[in-house]
């Protein structure tokens, strides 16, 4: 067979080197039609041949031809294709135009690349114009609102933090929900954004549904987010010079607060704090001391700049595109900083006709400084600057000194005696290489490696202020890890036309990835002084300063097989069929294989004669997919969740090891099933232009924790059971409002609906979750809470609502009810106008989430009078006194209930997320040794409209807990081309 | 040229492919030990011991459940104003089958028996290994944990009569069982006992403390022994067991032997402490459900907690000014911004005797048994035998070791066997024994004045009432249907 093979490849190269002893050649100039300036880049290729060329910085192209050669096929992303008859010239110069219906705009899927007419699945695009010098670190947030069907909420305002990402809703309990991110062909850690240029990036690809994902399998089921970064094209190196300035601050600026004299009052009622203690000449020299803003001592105005310079350019057989970059953002709180350096090269070159190669690299370091405390910590600056009195202070205004506030900490002061630092080295690279084999037939080999490293320093000093460590003696902490991904792809796939009408294209792969975590963790006491890590004690048993030292491996490994069908008949229906078969380390030999497989179809309606006639139609295409996808990541971090395993104890400094958990021999993956519908459309000559998608995915073999009988010396046992389902709606809409040669105005909505409904949990029908509950018939993320019912005018007490939904007095958690929604908006996404006149552009974009219900555990102590030593919310003004007040606070006669809906409030928001004004300069201003001059503001995150009284309503969670909340920014920049 | 470029690749292809089997994706943890791993010679199985021994340190098992709740339960405690819900259901006779302070008992005494069960199950495949004494001291010290572990389970949730506890006697075992009767689970305890005293006796079992003793040797079976017969009503075998006991070369501490046993964990060689549960720094803390004191009172005055204090009828019962364990047992409060108020001291943390600060709070070793209870165990056990002069002797020796200048008194009938229990109560204060001693008798917890009587808390505890039995958790309840229809009654 392989013989048959081979010489078969030997005839075709002869076949093919005869045919090319007669040749001609063509040559010419493409120029774009509407303002005749020339096209770089534009593809130009022998139809029905891999023969081809791209045009040079001029527009100018050479091809060598057979002789009885035909057609030519002029293609770029975003212009009409363009096929024209050879016939017997020798110059072919062509004016393209723009493709308003964007069929031609590339898709990147990871494996393939598709335009939008071929794709079958939904996959949505976006462009690199949307990710480009926005001020955020971290790539994942500035995708927000930016795709349908992707909700992203910013988990944290620390410069560099990851966003909480979820498409389409959470199809799993218990394992993980970030989808998987593709960079070059690399998977890459999901939330590792910090380390990466976002500049760097071409293309977005969100790919959503079974016809998109199932090729990639056990990892597909959360979607798969497909990244490409730019690359260079052949001419002469063009060179830019990019700038960002900017300026940080709260989105909350107000913070309702008692002021001193409102505090003494407070603590005088509930007889806490500090007042009751003092005697009235006391309490009057305390407000004499006037009102302390904290945000002052605790907030900053933080400062943003970058800059980048990159370089593009090449050869025919060689380009290269080159970057580096330098960010750096200041956070709102004075520890909170990130400073980023990257670097990326990547080279495409295709030396021999037959043979292409090509490598991506980014290298960065970032060095990020963190608060010390985060959550529900008094030490918690985002707490503290509600907590702390008004009548405290930070220093002796006499002696410079540093004071201790009457209840909770001076955090000025411990901050300035701590620091908590994360550095982070990334190394992200790839390496391909492409043999056309015969003509149609390729094969590529792809390796890359996702490498991260990270390295904690947690100092504090010793003889603080605040007392940090044993005996005040302070302690140093550093804590290593490092992550490397590995994946190595070869695939041969072979594409052909057969007569006029089919085309196939059949791709074969075979995958392996292997991913390895270290982590060493090191921390020493007794610090004479801050000598790292050099100045630690000893430890005795009776210093107390014994030092640790621990650490953690684990690897996991995939293996993996898979094959594509493509298939179209008249470029008019188009078939895709995926297969994939996953083998995972993760699982026992009973379920370590898993198949996961897909079938999508299309039909370019509009191609068919009935609507073709239809003038205002451009486009009108019908999709139908369905297929399955897993997820295998039982627990995280759990690598080896079938295993039965041993863990070490320490008895009287003896090392033991002791059975950890039980052998689940049958565990196997988390499978999704997802169906999806979808209509492309472009009307009246593509001015109104989107697309809508109507899915439902079931996921099955949920991964829940079965209770054991303790007798066997466990708790419980991780099993596969329950369903969920998600389904919903999604829409990206665009309009085209005004369209001449100088003015231009559009408009675009982006709008999702998921419901989100448990509908099997195994052994129970619920699992409660604190303020929240897991419960069949209900989506994830629902609070579960007693309904709060307002305050008895008569008597002041709180009121509750019973299980029958009575009012009574009584706070029975046994009432709890589930009907109060959920942290996982349904209704999300954004809209946005863009306008250009002439040189000047303006873009205004507003996110938006819409019954999104949070529980706000922060207002439960501002509110509560057993807090009151603290100082509390001005909402406590509105206490009920006497008999007959009307007011939602009650006496502080009674006790503060948590599990109430009282806290429970309705973050939904409208945002203004960016506003950008941007001028590009006339040529005759810039001279003829620059390209382009462009100079712009730009606003993050400026307006918010919500009724959510917490810092922010962006909140990964279901619970507000101190959350480092989302920032305002205001920028100005420049960008320059050489 | 060409050629050999493309055979190259397709080659390179095809063993990039064939290198990559299944055996790529058989991967083994490399922090964690799988079964096959961990268990691999002799002395993998010795350390599967030392993880057995590991699972008293726990706070569920001797760190912290064990010292407090049957005091707590009981009349040796009292709560303070200060107390922030710590255990309060206990004291308050409010717990139930979901309570979260039970289930984690019951979890981790059936974890250690798992514990207990991986090490007898694996001994056997490496025991040709080694001479026989050494198969036999692993063996002789699982077979006592394991018999140690389902006597507590028993003191814990069975009562005198009824159903007892389910055993456990084989590792690996994920079925759902009934429970045992009590006397199945007796007669497997002094199997376990009998047989690993057999097997331990002539090999002196290495003691690797420099403090306490903390492995199970022939004497501290002997005293176990004495223990649960003396539970059992089995009399003349409690006397049995003591006097082996009480025969070796061992002797009552006193003074200030006695006093470092509190404040350094040593005996001063007397052999007092017959078998104990230790802590190195780091591996946990004990008793700070009593009193945690702060170690720094002028500077850190708010780290001093206190939520139980030892109940007026207890301090009563010492002569305070010679009993050697009234110092030992009680301080003053040592933080001057709190009112006075007399504190727990047997648990304030290791230092030199005289040391007003211990270095490390809290870290002190468990005793789990000392030689005063095997006296008045064979003296308990001679009263219930008719033997009252020489129960009266036992009780003279130990208080003879305590109070200084006493001299013998001579009692008789019930005031005899008061004044034995009366003993075990001053003795073994925040020891572990109290509403276990009151249960195992039939006596109702009576508090004195100083409990707070009110509508949610009772200041009795008549015999006979349910709580006197913890009830099974609902863990257990929930997860094991076989379980479920014999729960303790009441709850």
């Amino acid at each position: 067979m392989k013989k048959i093979l081979l010489s078969s490849f030997l005839l075709m190269v002869c076949l093919c080197t005869a045919a090319l002893a007669q040749e001609r050649t063509v040559s010419g100039k493409v120029t774009s039609i509407k303002d005749g300036s020339t096209l770089p880049g534009v593809n130009v290729i022998l139809k029905g041949t891999t023969n081809g060329t791209v045009t040079d910085i001029d527009g100018n192209y050479k091809l060598s031809v057979p002789a009885d050669a035909s057609v030519l096929v002029f293609s770029f992303i975003g212009l009409v294709t363009e096929e024209v008859e050879i016939g017997t010239r020798s110059v072919i110069d062509l004016q393209m135009s723009e493709d308003v219906t964007q069929l031609s705009e590339v898709v990147v899927t990871g494996y393939s690349e598709l335009t939008q007419k071929q794709l079958t699945g939904s996959a949505f695009n976006v462009g690199a114009e949307k990710l480009e010098q926005v001020p955020i670190a971290s790539f994942d947030q500035i995708l927000q609102g930016r795709a349908p069907g992707l909700f992203i909420t910013q988990t944290s305002g620390q410069p560099g933090a990851a966003a909480r990402v979820r498409i389409r809703g959470e199809s799993s309990i218990n394992s993980d929900n970030d989808p998987l991110y593709m960079v070059d062909g690399v998977s890459v850690d999901p939330g590792v954004f910090a380390t990466l240029n976002p500049n760097d990036f071409e293309t977005v690809s969100v790919l959503k549904d079974a016809a998109a994902t199932a090729i990639y399998g056990s990892r597909g089921s959360n979607g798969v987010i497909v990244i490409t970064t730019k690359r260079g094209k052949a001419g002469s190196t063009r060179l830019n010079y990019r700038f960002q300035y900017g300026w940080s601050d709260r989105t909350r600026t107000t913070f309702d607060v008692l002021n001193t004299e409102q505090k003494v009052a407070r603590e005088l009622a509930t007889g806490q704090g500090l007042a009751p203690t003092l005697t009235s000449e006391q309490r009057d020299s305390l407000i004499a001391r006037g009102t302390t803003d904290w945000t002052e001592e605790l907030f900053r105005t933080g400062i943003t700049q970058s800059h980048e310079l990159n370089a593009s350019g090449g050869t025919e057989d060689f380009t290269y595109y080159i970057s580096a970059n330098y960010f750096g953002q200041e956070g709102i709180t004075p520890d909170s900083e990130l400073n980023r350096y990257t670097l990326r090269f990547n080279f495409d070159s295709n030396p021999k006709d037959k043979f292409r190669w090509g490598t991506s690299n980014s290298l960065g370091y970032s060095r990020e400084r963190r608060q010390r405390n985060t959550g529900l910590s008094t030490f918690n600056p985002f707490l503290a600057a509600f907590l702390l009195n008004p009548y405290d202070a930070v220093r002796d205004p006499d002696t410079g000194e540093f004071l201790a506030p009457a209840a909770g900490i001076n955090i000025v002061a411990l901050n300035e005696e701590t620091e908590r630092l994360r550095e982070e080295k990334k190394l992200l690279t790839n390496l391909y290489l492409e043999y056309d084999i015969i003509e149609g037939l390729t094969a590529r080999t792809s390796w890359g490696m996702d490498l991260r490293e990270r390295e904690f320093t947690d100092i504090d000093i010793p003889f603080a202020f605040s007392a940090l460590g044993p005996n005040n003696q302070g302690s140093i902490d550093r804590d290593f890890n490092r992550r490397i991904r590995f994946i190595g792809t070869n695939s041969i796939s072979y594409g052909r036309q057969f007569g006029e009408d089919h085309n196939f294209k059949v791709g074969l792969f075979h995958e392996i990835n292997y991913e390895e975590f270290r982590n060493t963790a090191s921390e020493g006491f007794g610090l004479n002084r801050i000598l790292e890590p050099n100045g630690t004690t000893p430890g005795t048993d009776a210093n107390g300063f014994i030092p640790s030292f621990t650490g953690a491996r684990r690897d996991n490994a995939l293996l993996s097989y898979f094959a594509n069908v493509a298939y179209d008949y008249k470029d008019k229906y188009f078939l895709n069929v995926t297969v994939r078969r996953d083998g995972s380390s993760r699982f026992g030999a009973n379920n370590r294989f898993a198949n996961f497989w897909s079938v999508g179809t299309s039909w370019q309606l509009s191609d068919e004669d009935f609507i073709s006639n239809v003038s205002w139609i451009d486009n009108l295409k019908l999709k139908l997919s369905y297929g399955t996808t897993g997820n295998q990541f039982v627990g995280q971090e759990d690598f080896f969740p079938s295993l039965p395993r041993f863990a070490e104890v320490t008895f009287d400094g003896n090392t033991g090891i002791v059975p950890s958990n039980i052998e689940q021999t049958d565990l196997r993956w988390e499978t999704t099933s997802t169906l999806n519908l979808g209509i492309d459309f472009a009307l009246f000559t593509s001015r109104i232009s989107g697309t809508i998608d109507l899915y439902r995915a079931l996921t099955s073999d949920l991964f829940i924790t079965q209770q054991l009988s303790r007798t066997t010396g466990f708790t419980s046992l991780d099993v596969n059971a329950g369903e969920l389902v998600n389904q919903g709606v999604e829409l990206s809409l665009n309009g085209d409002i005004i369209r001449t040669n100088d003015f231009t105005l559009s408009a675009n909505v982006i709008f999702t609906y998921n419901d989100n409904e448990v509908t099997d949990l195994g052994q129970v029908d619920e699992f409660e979750q604190g303020t929240s509950i897991i419960r069949e018939g209900l989506p994830l993320g629902s609070h579960f809470v007693v309904g709060y019912a307002g305050v008895n005018p008569a008597n002041g007490a709180p009121l509750y609502t019973d299980a029958d939904g009575n009012v009574t007095e009584t706070f029975d958690p046994g009432n709890a009810r589930a009907d109060f929604g959920t942290f996982q908006a349904p209704y999300f996404g954004s809209f946005g106008l863009n306008a250009s006149y002439k040189g000047l552009e303006f873009g205004a974009f507003f996110t938006y989430a819409w019954d999104y219900v949070l529980f706000n555990n922060n207002q439960f102590f501002f509110e509560n009078p057993n807090f009151a030593g603290f100082n509390q919310h001005v909402n406590v003004l509105r206490t009920w006194e006497q008999p007959g007040d009307i007011t939602d606070i009650h006496s502080i006669a009674f006790p503060t209930q948590l599990n109430s809906s009282r806290f429970l409030e309705d973050a939904s928001f409208l945002r203004l997320r960016n506003v950008t004004i941007a001028y590009n300069l006339p040529t005759n201003l810039i001279g003829k040794h620059l390209n382009n001059v462009r100079v712009y503001v730009q606003g993050q995150n400026l307006l918010t409209w919500t009724d959510w009284q917490g810092f922010d309503p962006e909140n990964g969670n279901n619970i507000l807990q101190g959350d480092f909340p989302a920032i305002r920014q205001f920028l100005v920049g420049l960008d320059i081309g050489f | 040229m060409k050629k050999i470029f493309r055979y190259t690749l397709m080659s390179l292809a095809v063993l990039i492919i064939s290198s990559c089997t299944e055996d790529f994706i058989d991967i083994q943890p490399k922090d964690e030990l799988t079964a096959n791993l961990a268990f691999q010679n002799f002395a993998d199985v010795q350390l599967g011991l030392i993880g057995a021994y590991d699972g008293f340190q726990s706070g569920n098992y001797a760190g912290t459940a064990y010292l407090t709740v049957p005091s707590i339960i009981a009349d040796d405690a009292t709560q303070v104003s200060e107390n922030t819900g710590q255990q309060i259901f206990f004291h308050n006779f409010q717990y139930t089958a979901d309570d979260n302070a039970i289930g984690p008992i019951w979890n981790r005494l059936y974890n250690m028996l798992e514990r207990t069960n991986t090490v007898l199950d694996q001994l056997p495949n490496f025991s040709d290994e080694v001479t026989e004494q050494e198969a036999n001291s692993v063996r002789g010290q699982a077979l006592a944990l394991r018999a140690t572990v389902h006597f507590d389970l028993l003191r814990y949730f069975a009562g005198n009569e009824g159903l007892g506890v389910p055993l456990k006697l084989v590792s690996g075992d994920l079925t759902a069982p009934t429970r045992n009767t009590i006397d199945e689970v007796y007669d497997q305890v002094i199997a376990d006992y009998t047989e690993a005293r057999t097997l331990l006796t002539g090999i002196n079992t290495v003691d690797n403390s420099a403090r306490s003793p903390n492995r199970f040797t022939v004497d501290a079976i002997n005293a176990m022994l004495a223990r649960v017969s003396l539970y059992r009503g089995d009399f003349q075998g409690a006397v049995n067991f003591a006097t082996e006991v009480i025969n070796t070369s061992r002797t009552l501490a006193t003074g200030d032997d006695f006093r470092t046993i509190w404040a350094e964990d040593v005996d001063g060689g007397t052999g007092e402490i017959i078998f104990s549960v230790t802590y190195n720094q780091g591996e946990g803390n004990i008793g700070s459900t009593l009193y945690l004191a702060s170690n720094d009172p002028t500077n850190n005055p708010d780290a001093d907690q206190l939520q139980w204090a030892p109940s007026q009828s207890l301090m009563n019962l010492y002569d305070q000014v010679n009993d050697v364990r009234f110092d030992s047992y009680f301080q003053m409060r040592p933080n001057p911004n709190f009112p006075p108020q007399m504190v727990d001291n047997k648990y304030r943390g290791r230092a030199p005797l005289g040391t007003t600060t211990p270095p490390n709070l809290q870290l002190h070793d468990v005793k789990l048994i000392r030689l005063t209870e095997v006296y008045l165990t064979r003296a308990e056990a001679n009263f219930e035998l008719g033997n009252q002069g020489v129960a009266l002797d036992d009780l003279n020796d130990v208080r003879e070791a305590r109070i200084e200048n006493y001299t013998d008194e001579t009692i008789t009938g019930q005031a005899l066997l008061d004044a034995i229990l009366d003993e075990r109560r001053k003795e073994f204060a925040f020891e572990g024994h109290r509403w276990f001693d009151l249960k195992r008798r039939n006596l109702p917890v009576v508090r004195g004045a100083d409990c707070i009587d009110g509508p949610a808390v009772a200041c009795t505890l008549e015999v006979g009432n349910f709580r006197f039995i913890l009830p099974i958790p609902q863990g257990e309840i929930f997860a094991n249907d076989n379980i479920a229809p014999q729960q303790n009654p009441g709850y």
